[in-house]
């Protein structure tokens, strides 16, 4: 015998009620001794759900619609015996203590763990990205950095300048062939008030094997040893595919975050956001590290002279005044500071020469 | 009023004889029972399981957040029922994407079929997908929220009654583009009248068994308060302006010594000196918002509300909530301030918080007629609220 509530299913009426309850029938009646309802056992289903409902909820298809209410933890128990098809009457809630442990401690876990395959796993996995997806993504990057630049074609040019990356290709074991292109490239910067053209001075490596020279980098380079340092430099990004393993872990960040903070803010998207980008940054400074020492071993590997990659560094950083961006921007820099980056690549200007005399002629005059 | 006495007195005697009317019943308030620890219980373990399974149990860990939400709000004594389904939502979402995936190879096929090859390589396919979404997603905002509030009123039950939402999304998002457009040419001077014409049109078509609620309201008993709201809120921005520019005077006067670029290059190397002055900083700013620009606000929504449920009513039951500026500045506010800092684990809390809102703040008076109500047939929805979550917005 227990309280619980029926519920006729046809109008908004709660009657108060007292369970007679066998392995046969389930019976409710009212207070005055009338029966409202007469469920076999193996007919009641119950609908609620026993981890998160406070009360056990029985229909029957005998009277469609119709609810039987009961909150009483004993009883529901009692009921939860009574066949099969009850065992969800009985409540199913576990002690809040113990249990909220365990799964702070399994989430930390968890999170730690993806967290550790976002930061892992795009090294591994990187190498087994198909080529021709690489080289879509690839080609499509490189449209997006072209713009309305042109693109410098005169044969000989372009020629000298593969053949230099191709012998870094070869040295560096990557696979595949790698693609040179030179944009004619202008930015604007505002000098004593008046506007100042100039070309940019900047090479990118590009998913799939794009490497993409501005023509101001050609322009700006005292002689082909810094060129070839450079290339090799971007030579280095392409053959750790790099590019590819930051896309990899920007997605990886950014699906554990939103599953993390599921759809709550965008705010606070926002704040999860910018710690992936100081965290994609700490890997691009890195990165930039990696590239510099395979540079090194590719000038090495293939005998060409090592010293312009530290040359044309110094060179950048005189031309500033000294004032070291990379520095001044710090957490928030792509780059490590750039004299870090002359330290660890200085070297002795012994070696082949990357180009011969009229190549360089050549690669000079590539945009004109 | 001399005259009043023999009047009564004249009164035949069947009359004075009739039994006073029953004092009226004192309103009754809706009750939420649910305790902050069973529900993070709950919240935790489906965010555990949603993370082991990239994302996909999210559909059941929501339909278990809200059983238990439901089932611990009660009015007159009775518990409230929520029946959806997690496979419900998941096949919902998997519409949703089905037919954005079908709307984008229109798109696409148009853009082929008109440019062909000719298209130039500036303008990637990919934008234009992108565009096309956002164009037909903004606008689909408030029809698929309409659907996400049919869904979860379908699939909700008081005393075994069902409730449900008539109307057209598709009506209701109408009005709430619409409404949004006018309103940004009036310089949100309409903001009363939008109010007043959406919330009517969602209560009037709400349902319980087979009757509709009703809403009384109008924008002109509104406007008033909203006037006043509309300048102080003004004055309130002028004043903060004020005061930043003070503070920013003041503040470098005293750091005149560093240059742009020092500040920017310390910043950038941070010391815990540095992070600390930088928070600092704002805090203040973010202080003097949540002073002067959020109670300002807050009075307003909390008139608003108070306006709003007052004015629905359901059979012979009438709605009165006493929600104040302070109360709906902690819902706002505090809410808000608790999902950024716990980077939304929090999320429990402030459902908790807002739940428990509710329980105080809800009054219903008069009572129920059961022979007035009747359970409503069909009315059923099929699948869940699919392009709500492709939309990603609602968390419960």
């Amino acid at each position: 015998m227990a309280g619980a509530r029926f519920y006729d299913g046809l109008h908004p009426t709660a009657h108060a009620v007292t369970l007679r309850a066998s392995s046969a029938e389930v019976v409710a009646l009212l207070a005055d001794g009338r029966i409202v309802a007469r469920w076999p056992v193996p007919e009641i289903e119950v609908v609620s759900d026993p981890w998160h409902e406070p009360h056990a909820l029985m229909v029957c298809p005998r009277q469609p619609g119709a609810r039987l209410a009961v909150e009483d933890l004993a009883y529901r128990e009692a009921l939860a015996v009574l066949g099969a098809n009850m065992s969800r009457a009985a409540p199913r809630r576990s002690r809040v203590t113990p249990v909220l442990g365990a799964l702070v401690a399994a989430l930390v876990v968890t999170v730690g763990g993806l967290a550790l395959l976002v930061e892992k796993a795009p090294d591994v996995v990187a190498p087994y990205v198909p080529h021709a997806m690489e080289r879509r993504i690839g080609a499509a990057v490189v449209t997006a950095m072209q713009g309305d630049a042109e693109v410098c074609e005169k044969p000989d040019g372009v020629a000298a300048l593969q053949r230099l990356v191709d012998r870094f290709q070869v040295a560096s074991g990557y696979q595949q062939k790698v693609t040179v292109k030179i944009f004619d490239m202008y930015d604007t910067t505002m000098v004593g008030g008046r506007e100042r053209k100039r070309r940019v001075i900047n090479a990118f490596a590009a998913p799939g094997g794009y490497m993409v020279v501005m023509s101001g980098l050609i322009e700006h380079a005292d002689g082909p040893e810094e060129l070839a340092g450079v290339m090799a430099h971007e030579m280095g990004h392409i053959v750790h595919r790099h590019s590819v393993k930051a896309l990899l872990r920007a997605y990886g960040f950014g699906l554990i975050t939103k599953l993390l903070v599921g759809g709550f803010s965008s705010d606070v998207g926002t704040v999860t956001d910018a710690g992936g980008l100081l965290l994609a940054l700490r890997h691009s400074r890195e990165a930039e590290r990696e590239a510099d020492r395979t540079a090194l071993e590719l000038l090495d590997a293939t005998g060409m002279r090592a010293d312009g990659l530290a040359r044309f560094f110094g060179r950048l950083l005189d031309e500033q005044g000294g004032k070291d961006g990379a520095q001044q921007m710090g957490v928030f820099s792509t780059h490590p500071p750039t004299k870090e980056r002359i330290e660890a690549t200085t070297r002795p200007a012994t070696g082949a020469p990357a180009m011969t005399a009229r190549e360089w002629q050549a690669l000079r005059a590539v945009c004109d | 009023m001399s005259d009043a006495s023999p009047a009564t007195a004249a009164l035949p005697p069947a009359w004075s004889a009739t039994p006073a009317p029953p004092a009226p019943k004192p309103p009754v308030q809706v009750a939420y029972d649910g305790k902050l620890g069973e529900l993070y219980v709950i919240y935790l373990r489906s965010l555990l399981l949603t993370l082991l399974t990239l994302g996909w149990y999210r559909f059941w860990g929501r339909t278990s957040v809200r059983r238990y939400l439901w089932s611990h709000f009660s009015a007159f004594g009775d518990r409230f029922e929520y029946r959806g389904l997690g496979l419900e939502l998941f096949l919902g979402f998997l519409l949703a994407v089905g037919a954005l995936l079908v709307f984008e190879g229109i798109v696409v096929g148009l853009v082929w079929w008109a440019w062909g090859d000719e298209l130039p390589a500036e303008i990637g396919m990919t934008d234009i997908m992108t565009w096309a979404l956002l164009l037909v997603g903004l606008p689909l905002l408030p029809v698929a929220q309409y659907a996400g509030w049919r869904y979860r009123l379908t699939r909700t039950a008081w005393r075994g009654i069902r409730t449900g939402l008539k109307g057209s999304s598709w009506t209701y998002g109408g009005k709430a583009i619409g409404w949004g457009l006018l309103n940004a040419m009036c310089m949100n001077l309409l903001t009363p009248m939008r109010d007043v014409s959406l919330n009517g049109y969602r209560t009037r078509h709400m349902t319980f068994g087979n009757l509709n609620f009703g809403f009384a309201g109008r924008a002109a008993d509104i406007y008033g308060r909203f006037i006043g709201f509309y300048f102080l809120n003004i004055a309130a921005w002028v004043v903060l302006f004020i005061v930043v520019a003070i503070v920013i005077g003041g503040v470098s006067s005293s750091v005149g010594s560093l240059s742009f670029e020092q500040m920017m290059e310390r910043l950038a190397n941070p010391t815990p000196m540095v992070l600390l002055v930088f928070f600092l900083v704002l805090f203040g700013f973010y202080t003097l918002v949540g002073l002067m620009i959020l109670p300002v606000r807050c009075w307003w929504m909390a008139y608003s509300l108070r306006y709003m449920v007052s004015r629905a009513w359901f059979d012979r039951l009438q709605f009165v909530t006493g929600v104040s500026t302070r109360q709906i500045w902690g819902f706002l506010v505090l809410n808000y301030l608790i999902l950024i800092f716990t980077l939304g684990l929090g999320g429990p809390w402030v459902m908790h918080r807002t739940a428990r809102l509710i329980s105080q703040q809800l009054w219903i008076y008069g009572e129920i007629d059961p022979a007035a109500v009747a359970q409503a047939l069909g009315g059923d929805t099929g699948v869940g609220e699919g392009l709500l979550d492709v939309f990603d917005v609602g968390s419960v």
